[in-house]
């Protein structure tokens, strides 16, 4: 190896330090690996909660075909959120604006499904103000799976930190939403905006937060 | 997107570039050494197209080294090496004309503050402010290499890292160091 050159601005100086600096690394799982691993800590962690505090009528809520189809957007949703967080944190697999809006479809068709599901009676604000056990135990069941994503997202590179940061909470706090629908025996509209969707946009914001503090240390020394 | 993106330089067999990384990514200098001479005039030529000032397309196709560096262990040697150096460069040169867009505005509002440090206007005052704003380990290395006169060696020895690493180090602190001087000086005239 020749002596790297003393020139300390040069692009040639600079490649004979990169080069002289060189060490095997380990390669990154691929993000469908990530995802994987991903699924079945969600699955760990759903099954735990199923297992302890399913609410009574769920079969019956599953053979509703509107809370059928508000639950199956929801995770659709999570699910898709949580690929984009670990393909944005490889450079050249961001993900395109077509799968970003994919995503914002399912967000919405959910609400609108579910805004479909509750009668007029159920749009009332009489069970708003109690709820704020709701929003804490969507934020547990959320805390584990969002964690091990941003995890995962950090063993990456990711050139979009907030991007990526942001998707990795809305997957979590989405499925933790989507969790809380089969445990919280409350079926109002206005209860289930204030407590059990407030923290997904709260998640949202607080990952978006942490990922530019913690997606971007890859790129300092 | 370039129309070039995505397609590998007349000269370099196809799957080349992919090869090196794979084998840089197991430590081999020799095929490190090759991608990066591959690369970096197709780099100069990519950021050339994208930024108004000449003088910055070298501190830019630096960065983009450096960044390239950084995340060599999340390239994927069965996909094509290309979008993944392209989305860092093109990232990176993002990033730089926006770090140069609020350093600029930075500069206004410097201009418009009273007289309030025309005693601190030393001769060695824009290089203590400069090495003030780097990252410490960036600051060691500078002050080592630069101002205590170390060898590389014994520097590296006494930052607890590898002469490699620290040449890195002091050179990304140099660059720093560099722009901050410049923008200074522009700001004064």
């Amino acid at each position: 190896m020749s002596e790297p050159r003393d020139d300390l601005g040069s692009t040639e100086s600079l490649i004979d330090h990169l080069v002289d600096d060189l060490e095997p690394v380990k390669r990154v799982w691929s993000p469908a690996t990530h995802l994987g691993f991903w699924l079945a800590i969600e699955l760990l962690v759903f099954g735990l909660i199923a297992s302890l505090a399913l609410r009574m009528d769920v079969l019956d809520q599953l053979a509703n075909p509107l809370f059928l189809l508000e639950l199956t957007l929801l995770i659709a949703a999570g699910g898709l959120s949580a690929a984009m967080a670990l393909l944005s944190a490889v450079p050249g697999r961001e993900p395109s604006r077509g799968a970003v809006a994919l995503a914002i479809a399912l967000l919405v068709g959910s609400f609108v499904a579910l805004y479909q599901e509750m009668p007029g009676a159920a749009r009332t604000l009489a069970s708003a103000p109690w709820g704020m056990a709701c929003a804490l135990e969507t934020m547990a069941f959320a805390i584990v799976p969002w964690l091990a994503l941003l995890w995962f997202a950090r063993r990456g590179a990711s050139l979009v930190p907030v991007l990526s940061g942001g998707l990795a909470g809305l997957a979590a706090f989405l499925l933790a939403a989507a969790t809380m629908r089969v445990v919280c025996p409350v079926d109002d509209f206005w209860h289930l905006v204030l407590w059990h969707l407030t923290p997904v946009a709260l998640g949202l914001g607080t990952s978006c937060a942490i990922g530019l503090l913690l997606l971007r240390a890859w790129r300092e020394d | 997107m370039d129309g070039n993106e995505g397609k590998e330089s007349a000269g370099t067999e196809p799957g080349a570039r992919a090869m090196w990384m794979e084998k840089a990514q197991a430590g081999d200098r020799l095929a490190y050494r090759s991608l990066l001479d591959d690369i970096h005039g197709e780099l100069a030529r990519y950021v050339r197209r994208r930024t108004r000032d000449p003088q910055e397309v070298e501190d830019i196709v630096q960065e983009v080294l450096l960044t390239i560096h950084r995340a060599r262990h999340t390239f994927d040697p069965a996909r094509p090496f290309e979008p993944w150096m392209y989305a860092i460069a093109r990232n990176t040169t993002i990033d730089y004309g926006r770090r140069r867009a609020t350093r600029g505005q930075r500069e206004i509002l410097t201009e418009q503050l009273p007289e309030v440090a025309a005693d601190a206007a030393s001769t060695d005052a824009p290089l203590t402010a400069a090495l003030a704003r780097l990252p410490p380990n960036q600051r060691e290395a500078f002050s080592m290499l630069k101002l205590e006169g170390l060898s590389v060696e014994a520097a590296a020895e006494r930052a607890g890292v590898t002469p490699g690493t620290l040449r890195v180090r002091a050179h990304r602190a140099y660059r720093a160091v560099k722009a901050s001087i410049g923008s200074e000086a522009e700001g004064d005239r």
